[in-house]
């Protein structure tokens, strides 16, 4: 028989096995200190600055603040906002928690796929995507005609929060996808064996033993997907009603139609407070289960590996249909590239590839693919360096300091892209970093970074921390015990934190707006200008090419480590 | 006596070198001495302190204790997981606490295994080896050679998940010798194991400190485990250490009321020493051979050295006797144990031959008696 | 092309080595530009089609004459002019963008015009600032999709109001200066020559009767959209996004009842130091010959009153929604003064009553 062991450490066990305290702060301080000092000068400055205009802008005084509580509608979108976040992180939680949990049962081709189906929402771009939801949820879309025939009712979706709330959530999904594989695939599923033989019912054994384990993973997407959805600008926009109306909508309108930039930025800081306080009381309430302090795991053996296990027809069913919808607005996406009218259509009427002659054809498009490669390409991987050395530093912090400083490495996501765009271009024009590519990728480093931060520490918090000590133990140095065992276990977090990172710079349109220049722009600005006034089907074009572009290696990279990985271990 | 011949010093500079030394493990361990040991977490109490201990190279130490008396504190401190508040650790009579634990160049195991999942068990046995740069020739010859030693013959490739409790804990013994350590530091290894594997563990590792003569210093919170593998035992009690000997010596003469009651079976009789002997209620007792100094402490008879006899019986001569009632009997195949309550109504045992006479029953009203010379007196 | 993708190269190696320090990638920005010789003018606009018609009949023309080149982006964001010039680097020479803003931070974010050939008198009335002039003329076209009323067909604007005999959505671009509320005062009894000072509160109660038929548009393509897959029945949109939408397919026809006309304006961020050449360029830009070429291009009408608007060779589509041809009903233009004073105030009484 086996023993699975799931040991929290005595009293007396836990404490030292962190380290010699000494060495310890000075690494924590360290590895932190890369990503604090980007996060400073890139954010915390420009917060500054934004804080210093709404009391001083347009007269000195706390009126912008005070004028929150009196407008009349800033309080009432504000908790609309918040309530469709959390609508929005729980539902997608609903549809993610088994997707990943398929994701651990799969087979190595069968995870290869799931991965890659997952991951297909992100190279979509949000324009694309969020067009291709228009067309579907419309009057006479496809959604209508569908829930028409099943007697599902003929309301159309559009201009509803049910709407807007289900492409929000498939938009989102992924980034609560990842965390959570990450973090089960560490748990040791004889646990769940071991629960059964102790007389827990397959059900409560699921909950009372896997279902907390899978924690630190619930945290941290959950968290991740309620931030961004608070941030959610366009799609509300284009998709529902002005009663749906969420605050970057409000924020946006205060910058850029009203330059009230005092104004704008006393309603960001507002939002910020409210929601590092709402994710404060909810650590609270989680009785410190959050992101920041959840308790290490440890789970030295891995789940079993291919074919153990097995998932369920229903399980099965529920997986395809998750995957259905991660990749709906993509399969609406592609269709309409080949559409010959000017408009976006689906299904087409006609076919044509007029669309794809003019991507290939215009440099416009051409440059901003290579540009927008680049640039995610070289944030995700700085990002991925300092955010991955700065999560390994929270994780030798104390509980208190972790999370003042998981406040801080998450407020780039809270704060409207907006207002960090703005003070963001008044440096950098300045600094002479305007118009040139290395800003681009400068900013979205650090707008990548918290995604980072969060995947990796995710996985740290679930791995086994005797691990690193009995590395130093064994004779290893604090970079051999990094390279050798700490990343090697890190990894599925490092790599998933790459991926968000590659994607919030792939997708990123506002801060690049900005930081343009002739030559200098990216995919997401090219694709901007070409729908704000007037329709260019040739977005989706761009967005297919880019999901085939990034998915196919992305899919062949999973398949041939699949194949190397069993031969290597069988 | 003989001089280690891997000093500390010499192997961490130069690690590089280690390839040299021969194959045969070293027939002799490290010595380690802490000297005034202590250690303050944050600004609480002192977790550990006034620890002073001699571990002889090649000796087999077992620090025992119950949860949270600072075993575990100490042994981290030996490895340099945690730096003491205080005193000194050294080894070979060089001072080591400023060392980081990868420059200590001890072994250890620990109580989860702690092996990296993502290795082979051949590349987890490998990678001090790796860490420490021999060419990869001496690796395998080295891998080759504790597989051997630790019966983990044709697992090599398998990984740690696909293994038993048992195997992996032999793959952590494994990993902590192969680098020929002049210290093996054991964290409770055997605890997550149930009762038959830790015994067959027990005699395993027993053997390997008789084949590769390391100094051992291993933690428990199991008695039987400390005296079955000790060459010493320390005990540990709230941060302090109360006694230290050899398992028999602790045993037959525990010194402290604490160790005498943690280790092993007690009788103890809570009553004062006079001139005329040492008086437990309306008794006097000879003091026999624990006459001096016996003032304030406790008289305390093992189980195995106490008869049982009904009250009505004759005495043996000499003997002293303690009135009680039988609470329980139970058979042990070859023996049995009665378990008593005294007339102050402290519990006690006996342990007698399965088939000793005369019998004794539940509820019966008995006398326990002993020889005088068996007793011995703690202090409280 | 290759050059660029070389210095691109090094941006990135730049910042590959150098992330988190603010010193990499020094390179880049046109920081020194020769005073003489060929200057370059850097233009915002719209992007899209409309920025290319500029392009066409408004730049190229001008680099013939002058040598001067043409830096394009897109989009032309006020937030973004502000922000460059209180940095003190106005990256932009020249931006096509609401003239509200001109207005309204004139010879602060806005450069003042005084060039010898922009007189204010050969322009309509009430139409120029200190800080801008019209380069173009517009309208916010009241429209409807004619495949959905087949029977009786919207002839006045009252009918935009009128949900009952007309149902459908009803689609604007989400910004309230869209002609939305002049219209609805106007079919609320209010005659065209009295509507400023505008009643917003008398507008907005005349919008709530269709508020739930009301559809915002985040942008014009959104707009285009929803008219070409008939979500929308009816549309008030400007001159250009109307023709655009009929040439992709929307059966659309301008209801000629009431409508309100703009002008667009080129303007010059404060600082930049090519503002004069700048001025240059709009002088330029409304000179009968290119006013009259971009005319034909985007269907808008020319600014100055003495281009004759019968000479341009519009299309049938850019006739039918130019609101400057005879016969076009009622007009009134958006009162420049009015809505520079009070965008503000009506942006958050818009937002707070769209919202609730």
């Amino acid at each position: 028989m086996t023993t699975a062991t799931v040991t929290r450490g005595s009293p007396d066990t836990a404490r030292p096995v962190r380290g010699a305290e000494g060495r310890n702060r000075t690494a924590a301080a360290l590895l932190l200190l890369p990503a604090l000092i980007a996060l400073l000068l890139l954010f915390v400055l420009p917060m500054i600055s934004v804080a210093v205009r709404s009391v001083t802008e347009p007269q000195a005084g706390l009126g912008n603040y005070i004028g929150l509580f009196t407008d009349g509608y800033t309080l009432r979108v504000l908790g609309r906002t918040l309530l469709v976040a959390l609508i929005v992180a729980v539902a997608g939680l609903l549809v993610a928690y088994p997707y990943a949990y398929a994701m651990t049962l799969a087979g190595p081709v069968g995870r290869a796929l799931l991965v890659t189906v997952v991951l297909v929402p992100f190279w979509t771009s949000m324009l694309a995507r969020n067009y291709a939801w228009l067309v579907l949820l419309q009057d006479g879309g496809l959604i209508q005609r569908f829930s028409r025939t099943v007697g599902l009712g003929d309301e159309p979706l559009f201009g509803t929060t049910a709407g807007v709330a289900l492409s929000m959530t498939q938009v989102l999904l992924p980034f609560l996808v990842l965390p959570l594989y990450s973090s089960m695939q560490q748990i040791d599923r004889r646990l769940l064996d071991a629960g059964q033989s102790l007389g827990a019912s397959r059900l409560r054994s699921f909950r009372k033993i896997y279902l907390p384990l899978s924690m630190p993973g619930v945290m941290a997407g959950t968290s991740l997907v309620f931030v961004l959805a608070l941030g959610f600008y366009v799609t509300p926009a284009l998709l529902g009603s002005p009663q749906n109306a969420m605050i970057a909508q409000i924020i946006n309108v205060r910058a850029r139609d009203r330059l009230d930039f005092g104004g704008a930025g006393a309603m960001g800081i507002f939002v910020l407070v409210v929601t590092l306080l709402v994710m404060g009381l909810a650590q609270r309430i989680a009785k410190g289960r959050t992101l920041s302090s959840v308790p290490g795991v440890a789970a030295p053996a891995r789940p079993a590996g291919p074919g153990g296990g097995g998932s369920g027809p229903w399980l099965r069913l529920y997986t395809v249909l998750v995957g259905f919808l991660l990749t709906a607005p993509t399969l609406v996406v592609i269709p309409m590239s080949l559409s010959a009218g000017t408009t976006f259509r689906f299904p087409p009427e006609e076919w044509s590839t007029r669309w794809y002659d003019n991507l290939a054809h215009s440099p416009a498009w051409t440059e901003s693919i290579g540009n927008s490669l680049q640039v995610a390409l070289v944030s995700a991987l700085a990002a991925t360096v300092l955010g991955t050395a700065a999560a390994m530093g929270l994780q030798r912090l104390g509980p208190r300091s972790r999370g003042v400083l998981f406040g801080l490495l998450l407020s780039p996501l809270i704060v409207p892209n907006i207002l960090v765009a703005l003070v963001i271009f008044a440096a950098f024009l300045r600094l002479g970093l305007n118009g040139t590519l290395g800003g681009i990728m400068l900013a979205h480093t650090a707008l990548a970074l918290p995604y980072v931060v969060i995947a990796v520490f995710a996985r740290l918090q679930g791995m086994d921390p005797r691990l690193a000590t009995a590395a130093s133990g064994l004779g290893a140095r604090p970079w051999s015990v990094f390279r050798r065992v700490t990343l090697p276990q890190a990894l599925p977090g490092v790599l998933s934190g790459a991926v968000l990172a590659f994607v919030t710079s792939l997708d990123e349109v506002v801060v690049a707006l900005f930081l343009q220049a002739p030559g200098v722009f990216t995919l997401p600005v090219q694709m901007f200008n070409s729908v704000t006034i007037q329709i260019d089907p040739t977005i989706s074009a761009a967005s297919s090419v880019m999901v085939i572009l990034v998915s196919v290696p992305i899919l062949l990279a999973q398949l041939v480590g699949a194949r190397r990985g069993k031969a290597g271990t069988r | 006596m003989r001089i280690p011949v891997l000093g500390t010093d010499r192997q961490t500079r130069r690690p590089a070198s280690e390839a040299a030394p021969p194959a045969a493990p070293p027939a002799a361990g490290g010595r380690i001495r802490l000297d005034g040991l202590g250690k303050r977490f944050g600004s609480g109490a002192m977790a550990v302190s006034g620890v002073d201990l001699d571990i002889a190279p090649g000796e087999f130490i077992t620090l025992l204790g119950p949860s949270g008396s600072g075993k575990t504190t100490t042994l981290n401190m030996i490895a340099g997981f945690t730096d003491p508040s205080e005193g000194r650790i050294l080894l070979n009579d060089q001072d080591i606490s400023p060392l980081p634990p990868h420059r200590r160049n001890f072994g250890m195991v620990f109580q989860s295994y702690a092996l990296f999942p993502h290795l082979t068990v051949a590349q987890n046995i490998a990678f001090p080896l790796r860490e420490r740069r021999l060419d990869r020739a001496e690796i395998t010859r080295r891998v080759g050679e504790v597989v051997e030693l630790t019966d983990l013959r044709g697992k090599e490739n398998r990984r740690p998940h696909e293994l038993s409790g048992g195997q992996q804990q032999r793959v952590a013994l494994a990993r902590a010798v192969v680098f020929s350590p002049s210290v093996l530091l054991l964290d409770e290894p055997l605890s997550a194991l149930d009762r038959k594997l830790r015994q067959s563990l027990q005699r395993e590792i027993k053997r390997l400190h008789d084949e590769l003569r390391l100094t051992f210093v291993f933690v428990t919170h199991d008695q039987d485990e400390a005296m079955t593998l000790s060459d010493r035992i320390a005990v540990f009690r709230e941060g302090r250490l109360d006694a230290v000997g050899t398992p028999d010596g602790l045993y037959h003469d525990p010194g402290t009321r604490f160790v005498a009651q943690f280790l092993g079976e007690s009788n103890l009789f809570e009553g004062t020493a006079g001139p005329d002997g040492y008086r437990w209620r309306d008794r006097v007792w000879p003091l026999g051979r624990g006459a001096a100094g016996t003032e304030g402490r406790h008289l305390v008879v093992r189980p195995e050295k106490l008869g049982v006899i009904p009250a009505a019986d004759p005495v043996p001569s000499g003997h002293s006797t303690a009135p009680a009632t039988v609470t329980d009997v139970s058979f042990y195949g070859t023996y049995q144990r009665v378990e008593l309550r005294y007339d102050d109504e402290s519990p006690g045992c006996v342990v007698r031959p399965a088939q000793a006479t005369p019998s004794v029953t539940a509820g019966e009203a008995v006398l326990a008696h002993w020889r005088p010379e068996d007793q011995v007196f703690v202090t409280p | 092309m290759r050059r660029r993708f070389t210095r691109a190269r090094g941006v990135q190696l730049a910042a590959l080595f150098a992330a988190g320090s603010l010193m990499l990638a020094g390179c880049g920005s046109d920081k020194g530009q020769n005073s003489s010789g060929p200057q370059t003018l850097t233009w915002a606009s719209t992007g899209g089609q409309f920025q290319d018609n500029e392009i066409e009949a408004l730049q190229k023309p001008f680099t013939e004459k002058t040598g001067t080149k043409f830096k394009n982006v897109s989009p032309a964001d006020p937030a973004q002019v502000r922000a460059m010039v209180e940095s003190g680097r106005p990256v932009w020479d020249l931006a096509n963008m609401s003239w509200i803003y001109a207005g309204a931070y004139c010879d602060k974010f806005y450069e003042k015009l005084d060039h010898r050939d922009l007189d204010r008198s050969l322009f309509p009335e009430g139409t120029t600032g200190d800080c801008f002039v019209p380069t173009y003329r517009f309208a916010n076209v009241f429209a409807y999709n004619a495949d959905l009323y087949k029977g009786e067909q919207p002839d006045n604007i009252k009918d935009f109001f009128d949900t009952k005999r007309f149902p459908g959505k009803r689609i604007v671009f989400d910004y309230p200066k869209n002609g939305l509320l002049e219209s609805a005062l106007v079919a609320d009894g209010v005659d065209p020559k009295d509507l400023y000072p505008l009643d917003v509160e008398r507008a907005l109660r005349k919008l709530d009767t269709i508020k739930d038929q009301l559809v915002f548009a985040p942008s014009y393509g959104a707009v285009q959209q929803m008219l070409v897959d008939k979500q929308a029945a009816m549309v008030i949109t400007v001159t250009a996004r109307a023709i655009a939408t009929a040439e992709s397919g929307a059966n659309l026809k301008a209801v000629w009842d009431f409508n309100t006309t703009d002008i667009g304006a080129l303007v010059i961020p404060k600082g930049t130091p090519r503002a004069d050449l700048a001025q240059d360029a709009i002088a330029f830009a409304i000179e009968p010959e290119q006013a009259k070429a971009y005319a034909a291009l985007t269907g808008t009408a020319p600014a100055r009153t003495d281009v004759d608007i019968e000479s341009i060779d519009y299309s049938d589509v850019q006739k039918s929604f130019n609101a400057f041809l005879p016969d076009r009903g009622r007009l009134a233009e958006q009162d420049k003064k009015w809505w520079i004073e009070n965008t503000d105030k009506v942006l958050e009484r818009w937002t707070e009553w769209k919202i609730g």
